[in-house]
């Protein structure tokens, strides 16, 4: 079974470009501007999605926003988070991870260590 | 890579042209903590996605406008005409980055170094500002820590050996720290598994701080024991003599004694005093690419609405156009003469040009396709090679749209009826792995996209019989394999024998043609059993002007695209005035055409010409005359759509407006065939 991903990043170029290169590896994509419009595809469709692959820094909701939602969502907790993000204050990346982040990787990635970042948090959670 | 590259930059500049008009408000009201905000929020895009594609020097300079503006919301500088100046400039300038991100024009370059250097004196008067308001020495010297580079010496040792390439967390965890500076990692495995790592020895270079380097593992803090030591507060791993000693240490395989190393190195920097801290910066200047900047064209992005009005007035002036040639015909003025000429050429070409505006390569859509099949293939679990030829190939942007359906309902059919499991293919001596060909191509006006598999192909019998079940023809009809095919495309015909997930959903081939001639194209299918079977899309190139063959009956005017006109005969009327029949089959050189004639068709019968002109056509595969009573010349018709009166009336693609003010019928000329021979 294909797993889906749901990218969020309020920046088109960077959404489609991630979505692309996820399709290629044969992931299943969704795509959301920002953290709200997440949160709703999230809760209109619990099963459909498998992880959520956020930007930090977005207008509306923001990652974090977006991080506390899911881990506090009975349906959703489950769901694993990762940053992808500029950002790389320590003491938000402390609050993340005790929120429930999984991963926070930095752009610019590197795209197997990206990819199997992804990997290891659909298979652990 | 080039398309993402592309899209950046468009939405790069559409994310600045925003920031210009909030940057103006800002000048008259500098407190606006939106706007303050708004521009960190851009820059910290811009950054992000720069890096992200790999532009330096985009990602450099947006990394640090963003710091300004992230001292400015928090209150560290206050906003004054200096900073806002340079904002303004470095917006300018971060337009021409995005033209030219290698820096390979002088100018540009020259200009870089100016505002960098700008901008850094900014950021320093930040620091300096930041460093007189922090009153408590350890906060100082916290700050300080974070300037100077140290050699740190970490021990990695997962709770349970790490499979290296199993993708833990940890070995990508390592690929960071490579990133921080300059570094000597060494792996340790198990003897009996080398996949299997025990522990990493790792000496780094960096100016990150102690906590630092810990926030690299924090998201494997738990999964793994981690130690940090300080080794010195410059960058020893520059000096040879001290990798060797790291080597001499790992050869030993003795655990790392940090004392020992510490006293080490202190020996090796009073012996080498003389030339120490100085390879620190490892930034090494890239190569300037320049003929890759040279070969990306500049977009803009533009509302479809106003290509469409656009289009419109050139739809308008082409008209126009036609009245005054019309006019020049009657004055014959030498000097209009050229007028019109020149004005034909430039209309023409203008036409031409908003055209390829609005076209988009089918390139667009076929990503969808692809992944439609490689779903498909494992959920009917069919070995599938699709191919795509000719992709690039450009349709105004309106008809892929209403392409997409119909070409996922084809794909979906060839995946499900048309290709054989693997089994079926194996025992008919093809290869297991079924192929599914889409390829475009222009043919005259027309662009045809072939679907075509090489499956099963057709059962003509089987059609018929469900035809006739179905009541579609009588079992006594005979039927050429065309005509079979064309049962298909009959509402509510279905030879699926069960429905199944993929293809039974409701939607059948009569929808699908449906959706095509809608704009104005038609599919038409050939297959041969046990070979294959192929879909043929034709399409028009473009939706609102079409170049035709202007022809008058009985002082009506009717336009026929030009694209399928063969050639015209001119025989005498008596000729055609047959038995009263609509459709009749004339001799003519030689060969027998069957042949409609608009006089009767329309019932226009109020004159009687000598001679009538007979317009060959291709329909289909075959060719059909139309008889007018005369050819007037080619014309460009600019299509007007028809009320809705005439919806049933489907062979008239629309009407048009002639120089002089009449109007004319543009006929669907294949249509208009199989409307009157039923």
């Amino acid at each position: 079974m294909e797993k889906t991903i749901l990218v969020v990043d309020d920046f088109g170029s960077i959404r489609n470009f991630l979505c692309s290169t996820l399709n290629k590896r044969g992931y299943n994509t969704l795509a959301a501007e920002n953290g709200k419009e997440a949160l709703e595809k999230l809760i209109e469709n619990p099963s459909g999605i498998n992880l959520v692959l956020s930007d930090f820094n977005m207008p509306k909701m923001d990652g974090m926003e977006l991080l506390k939602n899911i881990k506090s969502h009975t349906e959703l907790k489950e769901k694993p988070v990762i940053f992808l993000t500029t950002e790389s204050d320590p003491k938000t990346m402390r609050e993340a991870k005790e929120l429930g982040l999984s991963a926070w990787v930095t752009k610019p990635y590197k795209l197997l260590s990206f990819l199997s970042q992804i990997e290891y948090a659909l298979n652990n959670g | 890579m080039d398309e993402f590259h592309q899209s950046f930059f468009e939405d790069s500049r559409e994310l600045l042209s925003q920031l210009e008009s909030a940057l103006l408000s800002l000048e008259s009201n500098p407190q606006d903590k939106e706007i303050i905000e708004e521009i960190f929020r851009v820059m910290h895009t811009i950054k992000g996605a720069a890096n992200m594609f790999g532009f330096e020097q985009i990602g450099q300079f947006t990394h640090d406008i963003e710091t300004i503006y992230d001292a400015i919301r928090n209150h560290e500088i206050v906003l004054d005409n200096l900073v806002l100046e340079t904002t303004f400039r470095s917006v300018d300038h971060i337009y021409a980055l995005l033209e030219d991100p290698e820096l390979s024009d002088e100018d540009n370059h020259s200009t870089h170094e100016k505002l960098l250097k700008q901008v850094q004196d900014i950021i320093d008067e930040i620091e300096k500002s930041k460093k007189s308001q922090q009153t408590t020495a350890i906060l100082e010297v916290e700050e300080n820590e974070k300037e100077i580079v140290w050699t740190y010496y970490i021990n990695i040792r997962p709770h349970e050996a790490v499979d290296k390439v199993s993708g833990h967390p940890v070995s990508f965890i390592i690929e960071d720290i490579i990133e921080q500076g300059q570094n000597k990692i060494k792996e340790h495995v198990k003897a009996e598994d080398q996949n299997k790592v025990i522990y990493w020895d790792i000496y780094l270079a960096t100016n990150l701080n102690e906590e630092g380097i810990r926030n690299l593992f924090l998201f494997v803090e738990d999964e793994c024991q981690i130690e940090v030591h300080k080794l010195v507060s410059c960058n020893i791993l520059a000096e040879e003599a001290f990798v060797k000693k790291t080597e001499e240490i790992e050869e030993a395989d003795i655990p790392v004694d940090i004392e020992y190393l510490q006293n080490y190195i202190n020996e090796l920097l009073a012996e080498i005093r003389d030339h120490r801290l100085h390879q620190i910066d490892e930034k090494k200047d890239k190569p300037s690419d320049n003929n890759k900047t040279a070969n990306q064209s500049a977009s803009i992005r533009v509302a479809t609405d106003k290509i469409d009005r656009l289009v419109n007035l050139v739809s308008e002036l082409i008209t126009l156009q036609a009245t005054l040639q019309s006019v020049n015909q009657i004055q014959k003025l030498p000097q209009l003469e050229s007028i019109t000429e020149n004005l034909e050429l430039i209309s023409n070409n203008l036409r031409d040009t908003i055209f390829s505006i609005s076209l988009l390569p089918l390139d667009t859509m076929t990503v969808r396709l692809k992944r439609l099949v490689r779903t498909l293939s494992q959920e009917l679990n069919k070995e599938v090679k699709f191919i795509t030829e000719g992709v690039d190939t450009e349709l105004d942007k309106n008809i892929i749209e209403v392409l997409s359906d119909p070409l996922i309902h084809i794909l979906r059919n060839c995946m499900d009826h048309g290709l054989e499991t693997a089994e079926e293919r194996e025992a008919a001596g093809k290869s297991t792995e079924g192929r599914i060909t889409l390829r475009a191509y222009h043919s005259g006006a027309n662009i045809h996209i072939e679907i075509e598999d090489d499956g099963r192909g057709i059962n003509i019998d089987t059609i018929r019989t469900r035809a006739i079940q179905k009541k579609l023809i009588s079992s006594e009809e005979v039927l050429s394999p065309e005509q079979t095919y064309e049962l298909l495309f009959k509402p509510g015909f279905s030879t699926a024998e069960k429905v199944t997930d993929v293809s039974g959903r409701g939607v059948g081939m009569d929808v699908v043609r449906k959706k095509i001639r809608e704009v104005r194209g038609d599919i038409s299918i050939q297959s041969e059993l046990g070979q294959g079977t192929k879909m043929t899309i034709r399409l028009p190139m473009s939706l609102s002007i079409i170049d035709g063959l202007l022809t008058e009956v009985d002082g009506s005017f009717f336009v026929l695209p030009l694209n399928l006109v063969m050639r015209i005969d001119e025989i005498p009327y008596q000729q055609t005035n047959l038995d009263g029949k609509l459709m009749k089959t004339l001799a003519i050189a030689d060969k027998q055409l069957p042949v409609l004639s608009i006089r009767d068709a329309f019932g226009l019968k109020e004159s009687t010409p000598d001679m009538v002109s007979v317009v060959n056509v291709q329909n289909g595969e075959e060719v059909r005359g139309i008889v007018v009573d005369e050819v007037k010349g080619e014309i460009q018709a600019v299509l007007k759509p028809l009320g809705s009166m005439y919806s049933s009336q489907d062979y008239l693609s629309g009407s048009t407006i002639l120089g002089d003010g009449n109007i004319a019928f543009v006929l669907d000329a294949n249509k208009l065939m199989t409307h009157f021979s039923n």
